[in-house]
């Protein structure tokens, strides 16, 4: 087996995991709906399947046995209980280790799983739905195989097997269509099976034998008796209706049975869920799975495209050349198409985030003891795929905190009269050319005493120190600090805050947060929707020329240099009746150049503070594409990155979330000294 | 005249295509041609479609085609197959040399 075959076979063994879990998660809300029990156990089926196939034999035989003791479930002789969903879920993280490490030694932890999950089946044996006693019933299966089945591995034998399995069957091979020898395609499959089954089973159960083949083979499936189809019909998923017979694939060995229900796998006869079901599975693809780093690679084409076709532009409108002018425009145009396509391809929506955290707040619930309940909002919002990465571990962070720290157990929150279930709320929205991601849980909120008794033990502020409230739920985000009174598996270990907020600043994001006491906390992070390309306002400095992303700009104004010397030792502008501190970048950068005599303000904001930057020079708009500073310049907290100009000079990208912290403090300072 | 083919490879898809040819070389060179299968060589469901194959060349161009020795090695792979399920008097006397000979 070729080691892309099994790269394939690991991303679409994840992504059926990702299904199991979330269909496992679904069921714990809605234990008696069958079509989620289906879809789990086809999950389960798939893996084992596929497992064996690519070689994974540990994860095939350890699926195997969850897939039978799952098999209870959808056969309705146990109830899908909390414990035994969650006893499969476990199994579900062990499936993944069996699939990400396959030579690993696994088989004891493996061991206990499977006893966990016999135990919860047992447990879950008196819970069972009241279950028609089986009926059994004859099917008429008839099947044929793609030519070219024998070539790509397909092994009928293991579909007649998988048949036998399901109860009593008589198989006859179809050899009419097999050519002589000298027309023959020797490696061609020919064959056809007519296959009398009686079974317990539905029809899903056998359909799930061909869930690999699905695609392209003809398949008929008829029960032969019309009453006990009936009562399958009612109690598994077969498709309720009666419908005409099916193309013949075979030739008619019998009378034509009385309900005909032909399995067409491109053309599902009815909106059954079970025929929903196979039609999902069936449905060609039309969308083309691309390696991330390809993807990766292509939009540093497209950046260095960027940048080539900016000096053209600048070569081309320093000459009176008027074709090249034309060209020159034509490939800015068609360049900035190009990132707008390639912008659209790295998007992905937030839900892929938020599905993760469901499985998490259900184990913080099991671990904690607390009922917590977790809603999503906004999981359309979209995001560049490497900043999605990059927050998951943020969120974790935040999530556990809030499960942990900020909800109270059930008993804490009846005496404070909330409802016993302690809420986290996740959202999502787009806010320009950010994405902001709220976390906000109905919990006790931050205890503000301990925070300022915690800084103070710490040394981070004096004793007594005059703080306002924003300043003091800020040293949450010191290195090492936590209120929590007692270090759990899940926090309090006091690495957290700080290293969500180094991530997010990191993203050239800003994390806030709001906390009410009795009542709940919210973090809310701003995250700019990509990390490789952005519109920039190219702005000169004395010599430098630096960008602002122009997602941050709020407007630019005119300071002349009266009013900049009027307003000199206090550095305010006024701006529709608010005062707005700004910052003198000539200044701060210390060019050692006299101020312009027009001076520009680039007013900019993050979210609900805003500072202006007072520059010699707005050159213009600028396709911005960011490069990271060396080593040796990353620790330079006003710079976010760097990105070459059209005649490959440098400029630097400012950060605007710490220019902003940093004149909100001036300001600060400022209206102290008044 | 009969012709043997002796036929020592392992009766499954890779080798498939070189089989057919030597079987169909048979047919070029007698009217009756036994299949040699030996012993403990592993067999697939394409390899059973071949030897099938071989019959109906045999009765396409009017020659006889049988297997040296019955395949009762290759009994469960028939069965599983269903290969013999509905199985006419013809197809048990060519596969195990069952009943009255031909």
């Amino acid at each position: 087996m070729s080691d892309e075959a099994i790269a394939v076979f690991q991303v679409e063994a994840r992504e059926n995991l990702e299904l199991i879990e979330q269909g496992l998660l679904d069921l714990l809300d809605r234990p008696e709906d069958r079509d989620l029990v289906d879809a789990v156990f086809r999950g389960l089926h798939t893996l084992k399947g596929s497992g064996s196939m690519f070689g994974f034999d540990a994860l095939a035989g350890f699926t195997h046995h969850c897939e039978t003791a799952f098999d209870r479930v959808r056969k309705g002789e146990v109830a899908a209980t909390t414990d035994l969903v969650s006893a499969v879920l476990a199994a579900r993280d062990h499936m993944r280790r069996l699939m990400e490490d396959p030579t690993g030694d696994h088989g004891a932890a493996g061991d206990v799983l499977l006893a966990d999950l016999e135990r919860a089946v047992r447990e879950a044996d008196g819970n069972a739905p009241v279950a028609a006693a089986p009926v059994q019933t004859a099917w008429r299966i008839r099947f044929d195989l793609p030519s070219h089945a024998f070539k790509n591995g397909t092994n009928p034998l293991a579909l007649l097997a998988e048949l036998r399995d399901l109860g009593e069957a008589r198989v006859v091979a179809d050899v009419s269509r097999v050519p002589p020898l000298s027309q023959i395609e020797p490696t061609d499959h020919y064959l056809a099976w007519d296959v009398t089954l009686t079974t317990d089973q539905g029809r899903g159960a056998i359909e799930d034998v061909f869930i690999f083949v699905m695609d392209e083979m003809n398949l008929s499936i008829e029960a032969l008796d019309a009453s006990n189809a009936d009562a399958v019909v009612a109690d598994q998923t077969g498709p309720a209706e009666v419908v005409a017979e099916g193309p013949s694939i075979l030739p008619q060995a019998a009378a034509p049975a009385q309900v005909a229900a032909p399995v067409q796998s491109s053309a599902p006869t009815a909106p059954d869920a079970a025929e929903a079901g196979v039609a999902k599975t069936a449905k060609p693809s039309e969308s083309v799975r691309v390696p991330a780093d390809r993807l990766d690679e292509l939009m540093d084409r497209v950046g260095e495209l960027v940048i080539a076709q900016s000096r053209l532009s600048q070569i081309a409108n320093s000459g009176v050349d008027t074709a090249l002018r034309a060209v020159s425009e034509e490939i800015e145009r068609l360049s900035g198409e190009l990132r707008d396509t390639m912008m659209v391809l790295r998007m992905v929506p937030v839900a892929t985030l938020f599905g993760r955290f469901r499985r998490l707040v259900h184990d913080l619930a099991r671990e904690t003891g607390k009922v917590i309940e977790l809603s999503t909002d906004g999981e359309t919002t979209e995001i560049d795929k490497t900043v999605i990465e990059r927050l998951a571990d943020p969120l974790v962070h935040l999530i556990r905190n809030a499960a942990d720290h900020g909800l109270e157990t059930a008993e804490d929150r009846a005496a404070a009269g909330k409802p016993a279930t302690g809420r986290i709320r996740l959202s999502a929205h787009q806010s320009g050319g950010e994405v902001v991601i709220t976390i906000r849980d109905d919990g006790r909120g931050i205890d503000r005493d301990r925070v300022r008794a915690k800084a103070e033990a710490q040394g981070l502020i004096e004793p007594g120190a005059a703080l306002s409230d924003h300043d003091l739920l800020q040293m949450i985000f010191h290195p090492g600090f936590s209120t929590a009174a007692a270090v759990t598996n899940l926090s309090g270990r006091g690495v957290g805050m700080d290293v969500v907020k180094r991530t997010i600043e990191a993203l050239r994001g800003s994390i806030d947060i709001a906390s009410r006491p009795g009542e709940g906390s919210e973090v809310s992070l701003r995250i700019p929707l990509t990390l490789a390309i952005i519109d920039g306002l190219l702005v000169r400095v004395g010599q430098g020329r630096y960008v602002i992303p122009l997602g941050a700009v709020e407007e630019c104004l005119e300071l002349s240099l009266d009013e900049d010397l009027r307003s000199r030792g206090r550095s305010f502008i006024s701006l529709r009746n608010s005062l707005v501190p700004y910052l003198r970048l000539r200044e701060m950068f210390e060019t050692g150049t006299p101020p312009e005599l027009h001076q520009k303000v680039v007013v900019v904001s993050t979210g609900t503070e805003r500072i202006g930057l007072v520059v010699d020079q707005i050159i213009g708009d600028h396709q911005t594409v960011i490069k990271s500073m060396s080593k040796l310049h990353s620790g330079l907290p006003t710079f976010s990155g760097a990105t070459i100009l059209g005649d490959g000079g440098v400029a630097l990208i400012l950060d605007v979330g710490h220019l902003v912290a940093k004149g909100q403090q001036q300001e600060a300072q400022m209206r102290e000294a008044i | 005249m009969t012709k043997r083919v002796l036929i020592d490879a392992a009766l499954v898809v890779k080798n498939v295509v070189v089989l057919r040819q030597a079987i169909l070389d048979a047919f070029e060179e007698d009217d009756t041609i036994s299949l040699d299968l030996a012993d403990e060589q592993p067999v697939d469901l394409c390899g059973l479609q071949l030897i099938e194959s071989a019959r109906r060349q045999a009765r396409a161009v009017g020659k006889t085609l049988v297997l040296e020795r019955p395949a009762t090695e290759f009994r469960p792979v028939l069965d599983a197959a269903g290969f013999l399920t509905d199985a006419t008097a013809d197809d048990l006397q060519f596969w195990l040399h069952q009943g009255p000979a031909q």
